[in-house]
């Protein structure tokens, strides 16, 4: 039985995949504005061309993902191939996890020790993932109202902080223009783990699958420049000097009846975290259910979640978590496992088909 | 024991854990925190002396409000090597943590003009409580001298505070300056910017005593009366107070900024002095290179209004005797910034950067040079407006 | 020679009658131990032995002494045997509406315990009931639970058959079934599935034909005894079907194509699927302007997320983020917390319970004595509370508010007052990342609720945008006249 999720789910469930709280982090103090979205419109673009192979398989062979395509064609190499997307999805709920705790305890250390902030995430986490694919999707429908209602509250509140004069395309200057462009194409492109997600959740969409990855697209490229130039311009070169510029806006914000939004900002993202860290803990328990076949869901699930939540504890608790390693994945894995693998399945998969009505 | 009642049993204990470990959290109650309105340092010998207004509940009790009435703010100072250890120790005092969320104000005495606001503004930048658009300011005296002045009665400390901070701003009389742009200001080249000066006035009451008691005045009626006021400006350079402005220079430079929203001002016909408000509507403010020299072209459109009964003489003269004030204010600042202080208040170079970049990059570190073969050419076109 | 097969009280039901009214009626002794409630009445109808078994207080005397004594003992035919009279009582006679040939006495059993009169016939190994109930009832009244202003004042009652009655009067269509079934081995309670033909998907109706048949309970009191298993899984915190008083109501979500379930000795139906918007539906809503029903539904749902959020959003930020108050706020805060022992949330906590003690104690006592709970609750809640310095002024507003709002949504009591203690727990202890996680656990466990494949929060998510204007507004009637709206139209595509 395969589930069917909506257009508008899945755009909202990848949105979080993003980790869109974290997508202005700045990744040098010396990256200009016109690096910073130059950069982040080529990333799209090359996801755009990335996600290409897995949308068309998806649409041609519905109720299939790429990795089980490959395992109808050699279970070993199928099976491999499921290690390393487990392993990947682990390590990317691994990461989310620790930015998560680490942000939440450096802004508000009088709510929780990390490893207690890890624990109930997972635990709540591996609850919705149980649940399934349905419900999460329809969560972070809601999760993703909150979340809209938060960004246009915190942008308009600070109207009247908006200044042109910040929006200075090319200052810090660059040396290497080109070169600044490139390195920040792929450390964003590395930062891109949903696309790695997005073969199997496409899987599940009922209808307009194109059209779904591609407003996804869209939005996410809409999304990060509006941040971009709404920071920027509230901001100016402040904004490159902290961690979290979307956080030092909410703070920034204010309304007659409400101070001012850092709160309300870690709620929304407690939110957005907990749909992103479901979301990848049940598609590492999926991976560990397509090695072992006879495991019931529950268990797998609760296998991928017990991993990352040991890891996630060890690491923040040795405060590791500068090691860049930590932050974000290396591109070359976001195209393998979001676009040479399903593009593999796609060849494979349209060899056999045609194969076997040559031979009919 | 079956698997089932095992696992129910783990987690009842696992949650049981979960929440007392929480219950011993480190959390502070709202009454056990001391509410800081303003934050004032100054400079005692090589320490820091750390004033901080709190919030005091004179009504205690669950159903009374806060009586606007009674004295509710108390002042702390503590000294320390940095001003996070002041802070500390004036929680010593204070016996409760300082919450300083809602902050209103943070005041340098007279003693750090030479210090760079910088280091002094770490703790304040680096403190997730503390809130980016708090004011800044300098005290021309000691800002402890601020804080403890007793504000008009019948308003609450904190408000007047920063409501008398943002009355000045609005009409005319001094720069807005909060945290986030002061530390934007003193990253540019030559760490400079414009910060307000704030002053403290006594005036003695006239009222003879048993009068006073008579009418049941309170002991403070009776003696003399201190007001804050708000009417220089600071001009930074190298992140430290280099200079004072006067209302008319900061009026220019507030002009010349495009950050004038209104002011009032008084100026003299043939045959009347007279009061008018100035409202600007539009400053554009454009940079070019001329012969290798910057010329800032600043155009102001501005709305005349009258505030009193005129002769059609006076009337007929004011449009222009406006334009003149206008070009004078800025004429005065230019002087006094650029040309005295050397100082880069107006964002010349920010400016510069934006419009001409390659020129800018060229020039790096030779913001003075450029700043004294500068050309500022300022137009005025004021309206009356009924 | 001895019979095999004696019927007793726990084997009777496949048992069939026998030919021998003698033996039959010592069977039903048998099956019924003699109870006092039984009465057997031997006559004899144009000669043939006969006899009329009815229980006590079930049945109309007067309609059986006259429709059935007095019209049968005047039968008279030549060479009359029990085949005669019998085609007489079925065929020939208009003794009454319903009227049934029985063959067991599983049948008898059950129809007797309806406030059937049974009819057996000597040498017939079946009998006839018939219909003359006379059991004690309630009459029709104004709903207890669901009032409004201006819709009917008719609410169901314990009588299926006036339920029945209730719903067919407003639903004149051949397409409206009834099929009625017994559930409960002991009680044998008797359950009506409606639905209307067409409108309803078959494969709603087999499922829950099939989920009632699968109910091996002992008895069946209530509609709650029914409920879960009408329910998609275990552990949800919200039903996925709703339950109604109202006759309108039940005939209205009968006319979008969901199944109702109607349950003898209780006056709630049950019906299958619903959505989580529904709970913010009434029949007024229909009565109104669609501004003001779009209205007063924007309120119901922030009634609703204050009732839940607010105590624990106001511990959360009060305990760990007062920087997000307002400035005069907070010093208000500050002032009024000043005297108090405790921390804020065991403050709350405190106020919550104490709430809910008057609310339960409201609802249990007797009318008499309930003014007496509104004094003593305003005297201990409102003033010694807050004079005593024990809360502060203002938890009392949050908790005022919190339990007005509560009364908004009635349906959803249950659900709000548990989850607003968790809330409150979560915000206490870890402010308002707490309460997210607070959220994400109910938002989970809601979007999770899926009955008949209509998802419970539908049609928010998956998003219907043409159903969307039933869950925020209403649609105009002008709309309704062209459009259809069908629950089905909101199941989740799926391939099975």
């Amino acid at each position: 039985m395969t589930r069917k999720i909506s257009s508008l789910q899945f755009v909202v469930t990848m949105f979080f995949m993003i980790g869109i709280l974290t997508i202005t982090r700045p990744s040098a103090e010396n990256t200009n504005l016109l690096t910073d979205i130059i950069s982040s419109v080529a990333a799209v673009l090359i996801e755009c061309l990335i996600v290409l192979p897995a949308v068309f398989y998806s649409e041609r062979y519905n109720t299939s993902d790429p990795v089980r395509g490959i395992f109808e064609t050699n279970t070993v190499v199928g099976k491999i191939l499921c290690v390393f997307y487990a392993a990947f999805f682990i390590y990317a709920a691994i990461n989310s996890l620790g930015a998560f705790s680490f942000f939440l305890t450096s802004n508000f250390p009088e709510l929780s020790k990390s490893w207690a902030v890890i624990l109930l995430m997972c635990a709540v986490s591996l609850y919705a993932s149980c649940l399934g694919i349905e419900a999460l999707t329809r969560s972070s429908v809601f999760v993703g109202a909150i979340f809209a209602a938060l960004v246009f509250i915190v942008t308009i509140s600070v109207t009247g902080e908006y200044d042109v004069d910040n929006l200075q395309l090319m200052f810090p200057f660059s040396e290497n223009l080109p070169g600044d462009i490139f390195k920040e194409t792929l450390l964003k492109l590395g930062r891109s783990s949903e696309i790695c997600a997005l073969p199997f959740l496409i899987c599940h969409v009922d209808k307009n699958k194109k059209t779904s990855v591609f407003y996804f697209l869209a939005v996410k490229l809409g999304f990060t420049i509006l941040v971009l130039l709404a920071v920027k311009a509230v901001l100016g070169g402040y904004s490159q000097k902290i961690f979290d510029p979307f956080y030092t806006l909410s703070t920034y914000a204010r309304i007659s009846v409400i101070e001012r939004f850092d709160a309300i900002y870690g709620f929304v993202w407690t939110l957005g975290a907990f749909v992103k860290i479901s979301v990848l803990f049940y598609l590492g328990g999926m991976f560990i259910g397509y090695i072992f076949p006879g495991m019931k869901n529950s268990a797998s699930v609760s296998i991928a979640t017990a991993v990352s939540f040991a890891v996630a504890v060890f690491i923040v608790s040795n405060n590791m978590w500068d090691n860049a390693f930590l932050r974000s994945a290396h591109w070359t894995a976001v195209v393998f496992l979001g676009g040479i693998v399903p593009l593999v399945a796609l060849l494979l998969k349209s060899f056999k088909t045609r194969k076997r009505s040559f031979d009919k | 024991m079956n698997f089932t009642i095992a696992k129910n049993i783990g987690i009842i204990a696992a949650v049981g854990v979960f929440l007392i470990s929480s219950i011993y959290a480190p959390r502070v109650n709202i009454e056990d925190r001391a509410i800081v309105h303003a934050v004032g340092v100054d400079k005692a010998g090589e320490d820091y002396e750390v004033s901080l207004q709190v919030f005091s509940t004179t009504q205690s009790g669950s159903n009374t409000p806060i009586d606007p009435s009674q004295p509710n703010m108390k002042v702390i100072s503590a000294k320390g090597k940095t001003i996070y250890e002041g802070v500390k120790n004036c929680e010593l005092i204070l016996g409760s943590d300082a919450f300083i969320g809602h902050n209103k104000l943070i005041l340098f005495g007279s003693s750090l003009y030479s210090e760079e606001l910088d280091s002094l503004l770490d703790w304040f930048r680096r403190e997730n409580e503390n809130y980016l658009g708090v004011a800044v300011a300098y005290a021309e005296n000691t800002a402890k001298e601020i804080l403890e002045a007793p504000l008009t009665e019948g308003a609450m400390a904190a408000e007047n505070l920063e409501g008398v901070i943002k009355y000045a701003v609005d009409s005319g009389t001094t720069v807005k300056s909060d945290l986030l742009t002061l530390i934007n200001d003193l990253s540019e080249e030559g760490g400079c910017g414009a910060l307000p000066v704030i002053s403290v006035i006594e005036e003695k009451n006239s009222e003879s005593g048993s009068q006073q008691q008579e009418q049941g005045g309170s002991q403070s009626e009776q003696q003399s009366g201190k007001y804050i006021e708000i009417k220089k400006t600071a001009i930074l350079k190298d992140k430290k107070a280099v200079g004072v402005l006067d209302p008319s220079q900061t009026a220019g430079m507030l002009w010349i900024s495009g950050k004038m929203k209104n002011c009032t001002v008084s100026l003299k016909s043939s045959d009347s002095s007279f009061n008018v408000r100035l409202e600007s509507k539009k400053t554009s403010r454009k940079i070019n290179i001329k012969d290798g020299r910057v010329v800032l072209k600043v155009n102001i459109k501005a709305d005349l209004r009258l505030m009193e009964d005129v002769s059609e003489k006076t009337r007929s003269e004011a449009v222009g005797l406006a334009r003149e004030r206008i070009i004078s204010d800025c004429k005065n600042a230019s002087e006094a910034v650029i040309e005295t202080l050397k100082a880069d208040g107006l964002g010349i170079m920010k400016g510069l950067r934006a419009s001409c970049p390659g020129f800018y990059k060229q020039n790096v570190g030779n913001y003075e040079k450029i700043l004294e073969h500068m050309i500022i050419e300022i137009s005025v076109q004021s309206s009356l407006s009924t | 020679m001895e019979r095999e097969n004696i019927p007793d009280y726990e084997n009777y039901e496949q048992i069939k009658i026998s030919s021998s009214l003698d033996e039959t009626l010592t069977d039903i002794r048998t099956i019924m131990g003699n109870t006092m409630d039984l009465n057997i009445l031997e006559i004899e109808i144009s000669g043939v032995k006969c006899a009329v078994i009815a229980i006590e207080g079930m049945i109309a005397t007067l309609n059986i002494s006259q429709i059935v004594y007095k019209y049968l003992m005047g039968f008279h035919a030549d060479n009359a045997d029990c085949k005669t009279v019998f085609d007489f009582v079925t065929k020939q006679s208009l003794l009454t509406n319903d009227r049934k040939t029985i063959y067991t006495y599983g049948d008898v059993v059950r129809f007797a315990f309806s406030g059937f009169g049974i009819i057996f016939f000597d040498g017939l190994a079946k009998a006839v009931a018939l219909g003359i109930q006379g059991y004690d009832k309630r009459s029709v009244t104004e709903p207890t639970s669901e009032v409004n202003i201006k819709g009917s004042h008719e609410g169901f009652i314990e009588a299926i058959r006036s339920n029945i009655s209730l719903v067919r009067r407003r639903m004149k269509t051949p397409a409206l079934r009834f099929e009625l079934l017994q559930v409960g081995t002991s009680s044998k309670t008797d359950v009506c599935i409606a639905y209307i033909k067409g409108k309803a998907p078959d494969k709603y109706v087999d499922k829950v034909r099939q989920q009632l048949k699968d109910i091996k309970l002992e008895t069946v009191l209530t509609s709650g005894y029914i409920a879960p298993f009408l329910e998609s899984g275990k552990k949800r915190l919200f039903s996925d079907f709703s339950s109604t008083e109202r006759p309108d109501l039940f005939c209205a979500k009968l006319t979008q194509g969901r199944v109702g379930v109607l349950i003898d000795g209780t006056p709630f139906a049950i019906v299958v699927p619903a959505l989580f918007s529904e709970n913010f539906i009434s029949i007024d809503d229909y009565a109104s302007k669609p501004y003001y029903t779009a209205y007063i539904k924007a309120l119901k749902y922030f009634c609703f997320f204050i009732t839940i959020a607010m105590p624990g959003i106001y511990v959360a930020l009060a305990t760990f983020h007062p920087g997000t108050f307002s400035h005069k706020l907070l010093l208000n805060l500050a002032v009024s917390e000043e005297g108090t022992p405790f921390p804020l949330y065991v403050e709350v906590l405190i106020m919550m319970i104490f709430y809910e003690i008057m609310r339960e104690a409201g609802i249990r006592l007797p009318r008499a004595v309930g003014g007496a709970v509104s004094i003593v609750g305003g005297l201990i809640i409102g003033d010694a509370a807050v004079s005593s310095g024990l809360i502060s002024v203002s938890i009392l507003i949050v908790i005022g508010l919190t339990a007005t709002a509560s009364f908004v949504i009635p349906s959803l009591n249950e659900q709000t007052s548990v989850l607003r203690l968790i809330f409150i727990i979560a915000g206490g202890l870890w402010g308002l990342f707490g309460i997210g996680i607070a959220i994400a656990l109910v938002l989970s466990n809601i979007c999770a609720s899926e009955n008949l494949n209509v998802p419970y929060t539908s049609p928010f998510s998956p998003l219907k945008k043409d159903k969307l204007v039933n869950a925020l507004a209403r649609r105009s009637f002008f709309t309704l006249e062209k459009t259809s709206s069908k629950i089905s139209d909101l199941s989740s595509s799926r391939e099975e």
